[in-house]
């Protein structure tokens, strides 16, 4: 088995077509697509000024001093006092406005209108409004004496201040991930349903099939072979992508390492689901997985992230394997690659047990 | 003794029958020739034997083992050399043969001597690092061959291995199948080109629309179809009476079975076992016939061939 493995990696690295559809195409596409739409695909929302009307009426005096401060002090908020309630809520109705709160005992109630960007950014402000008034209720409940030494130059502090994320991001950075997936779902697939077709054509399979090998072992020899190059051009991508282009993944090697582990995985399933398609259908496999592939990965975002279908896109596999690697190197967040890498291996074992067993039935090659 | 014995072969693909009920023993050491017309069921009947398909009914037996039941030690004793060249381009020579070796197991020094081995006898130990793609057609076809016969197999099954290569290759292969079979190997051997299997072949097996149509050594297959062999002899023209003296003295020879004159050549076919013709010579000289020039027309395996399986093209 050791013997195919290694045959098949000296004859994937010996193929200048597999060496520039595997290698050097993705990494080219990630400088194009990096560079050249980064100016097309806009990243920030520019929210503008935000005017509302709100009413702390139904609050004791000290919560609505503060809450008038509150929204006085923030830059992007136009914000003008209305008890009355019906009419503020029909300017919301019309458009007028943003927004009307109301500021009671205990609670606030936002009465959104039909600006979602603006509706986001409220419930933002608001949220981390309520989280400093807890805040300060706390110490209160605590030690109240802690208040006592707040100065004035304490509250003109700015308790948020930007700073860089670490990280200088660019579209690269988003592309190298979508062509490290692209690869996966395009050429990773191709490359299973062709690695027995390939045998075939080259007559080669008649030698394989009647060595004493068996068919299981020459099956798994032949799927365990091709993992190495696929891994192989997972490993170029990041690579040639951060040290050539300057993309960023992770900002840890640990989430690189598993970042790598999930393209692994996903490789490995599809190279798994590329062979049982290559023994389902008799024709090409390119010419039927190749614009589906496309398909699914231009509908996924992977071209541009412009592109996006809620309750379509979201739920492509290109765009799940994106979304989890996204989490991981944007916000270190690992649960969904490592959903992503149990469900790759479950896949894997799936359909590499159905394709073994359709190979080892074949009773003609 | 026997070394492949294949009683009653049946294999249909549908309500097709590609090979019907086909036997022949193949004996231990020897070349055996498998030819027929195209369709006629060699290929089938090479990949049943091979293991590649599978018989629909029949028993094979190599080298006292039921294919149907050791089908993985069968396996380990057969060299296969297809008819299409099945090796790797992007591999060179020695890598293909090393790595079809090591399917049977070969490993390490064993393994390197054994694919060099081959490539020498394939006339390729110089080329090892080429790869095939900028190999020559007989080049290639020798690697074809290596490739098969690296792990010393005991039965080499070759299909038309000599297929669209020159007069050199084809030299080089024919006398490196007879150094296989001195080398102790068993042969099957198929091909389209009659000289071939009558220059190697110990035996041969004829067989058409799935069926074995006749089955032996040339001379048996010969003598299946004719029992005589032509020989013309050129002299002068003779008249009528002269002509009708020479062929009441030529038919009375032994061996002589017909004589006839045509325009200045005396045609006698004389019987097939018949390795001398000089009493025939004698004759002529004793009628004072001058003998200008003597031909021997003896059928050959193309005549068998025609004859047994008939001038419809396929």
């Amino acid at each position: 088995m050791l013997s195919i493995i290694i045959k098949e990696i000296k004859e994937f690295y010996r193929s200048p077509v597999n060496l520039f559809m595997a290698i050097l195409f993705p990494v080219l596409l990630i400088f194009f697509l990096g560079t050249m739409l980064q100016n097309l695909d806009v990243s920030d929302w520019e929210i503008g000024e935000i005017n509302v009307q709100y009413s702390t009426a139904q609050a004791n005096e000290i919560s609505a001093t503060a809450f008038d401060q509150f929204l006085s002090g923030i830059e992007m908020v136009k914000s003008e006092k209305n008890d009355n309630k019906s009419e503020a809520l029909s300017l919301t109705d019309k458009g007028e406005i943003k927004a009307f709160i109301e500021l009671n005992n205990g609670e606030i109630v936002l009465h959104t209108g039909d600006d979602g960007v603006a509706n986001r950014a409220l419930v933002s402000l608001l949220n981390s409004y309520i989280e400093l008034s807890d805040t300060y209720t706390k110490i209160a409940v605590t030690d109240p004496s802690l208040l006592a030494n707040i100065t004035a130059e304490d509250t003109d502090k700015s308790y948020v201040e930007q700073d860089g994320l670490g990280l200088n991001r660019s579209m690269l950075d988003y592309y190298g991930v979508c062509m490290a997936v692209m690869m996966i779902f395009m050429s990773h697939i191709i490359m299973g349903c062709e690695t027995f077709k390939e045998e075939q054509k080259m007559y080669t399979m008649a030698r394989l099939v009647t060595s004493p090998l068996g068919k299981m072992k020459l099956f798994f020899g032949k799927m365990l072979g091709l993992l190495p190059s696929a891994v192989f051009s997972n490993l170029t991508i990041m690579v040639l992508s951060a040290y050539v282009f300057g993309a960023h993944y992770c900002d840890n090697f640990g989430g690189n390492l598993l970042l790598f582990i999930m393209l692994t995985c996903c490789s490995m399933a599809a190279i798994a689901i590329g062979i049982l398609i290559g023994f389902i259908i008799k024709v090409p496999a390119v010419g039927i997985v190749m614009p589906f592939a496309w398909a699914m990965l231009f509908f996924s975002g992977s071209f541009s992230k412009e592109v996006f279908f809620e309750g379509f896109s979201n739920n492509l596999p290109p765009y799940l394997v994106q979304q989890a690697a996204f989490n991981l190197t944007l916000y270190n967040d690992a649960s969904k690659a490592i959903i992503v890498i149990c469900v790759a291996l479950v896949v894997t074992f799936i359909t590499a047990g159905a394709g073994a067993a359709i190979f080892s039935k074949k009773r003609t090659v | 003794m026997i070394f492949a014995s294949i009683n009653n072969l049946v294999k249909n693909y549908g309500n097709n029958c590609a090979v019907d009920n086909l036997s022949f023993n193949v004996n231990e050491g020897e070349i055996f020739g498998l030819i027929g017309p195209n369709g006629a069921g060699k290929s089938t009947t090479i990949n049943i034997i091979t293991t590649l398909d599978e018989m629909t009914s029949g028993s094979i037996t190599i080298n006292g083992m039921d294919i149907a039941k050791n089908r993985s030690e069968i396996r380990r004793i057969i060299g296969c050399v297809p008819q299409e060249i099945a090796v790797y381009p992007y591999l060179t020579a020695k890598e293909n043969v090393e790595f079809f070796a090591s399917l049977y197991g070969l490993k390490g020094e064993e393994l390197h001597k054994n694919a060099m081995k081959a490539l020498e006898f394939a006339g390729l130990a110089d080329k090892a690092d080429m790869k095939p793609k900028k190999m020559s057609g007989g080049m290639k076809r020798r690697l074809n061959i290596a490739c098969g016969i690296a792990h010393r197999p005991k039965l080499i099954v070759m299909d038309e291995p000599t297929v669209g290569v020159d007069a050199q290759s084809r030299e080089h292969i024919m006398s490196s199948i007879k150094k296989l079979r001195s080398s102790g190997a068993t042969i099957i051997y198929t091909s389209h080109y009659m000289h071939e299997v009558e220059e190697i072949c110990d035996r041969v097996a004829i067989i058409d629309k799935g069926r074995l149509v006749a089955e032996g050594t040339e001379q048996e297959l010969i003598t299946m179809i004719t029992d005589s062999c032509t020989v013309c002899i050129t002299t002068k023209q003779f008249d009528s009476s002269t002509r009708s003296t020479v062929i009441n003295s030529l038919s009375n020879l032994p061996d002589v079975n017909r004589v006839s004159f045509e325009d200045n050549c005396i045609s006698v076919d004389i019987s097939i076992n018949c390795n001398d013709i000089s009493h025939v010579i004698s004759e002529l000289v004793r009628l004072e016939i001058p003998v200008l020039e003597v031909n021997t027309e003896k059928p050959d395996m193309d005549s068998v061939f025609l004859s047994l399986t008939g001038h419809e093209i396929r």
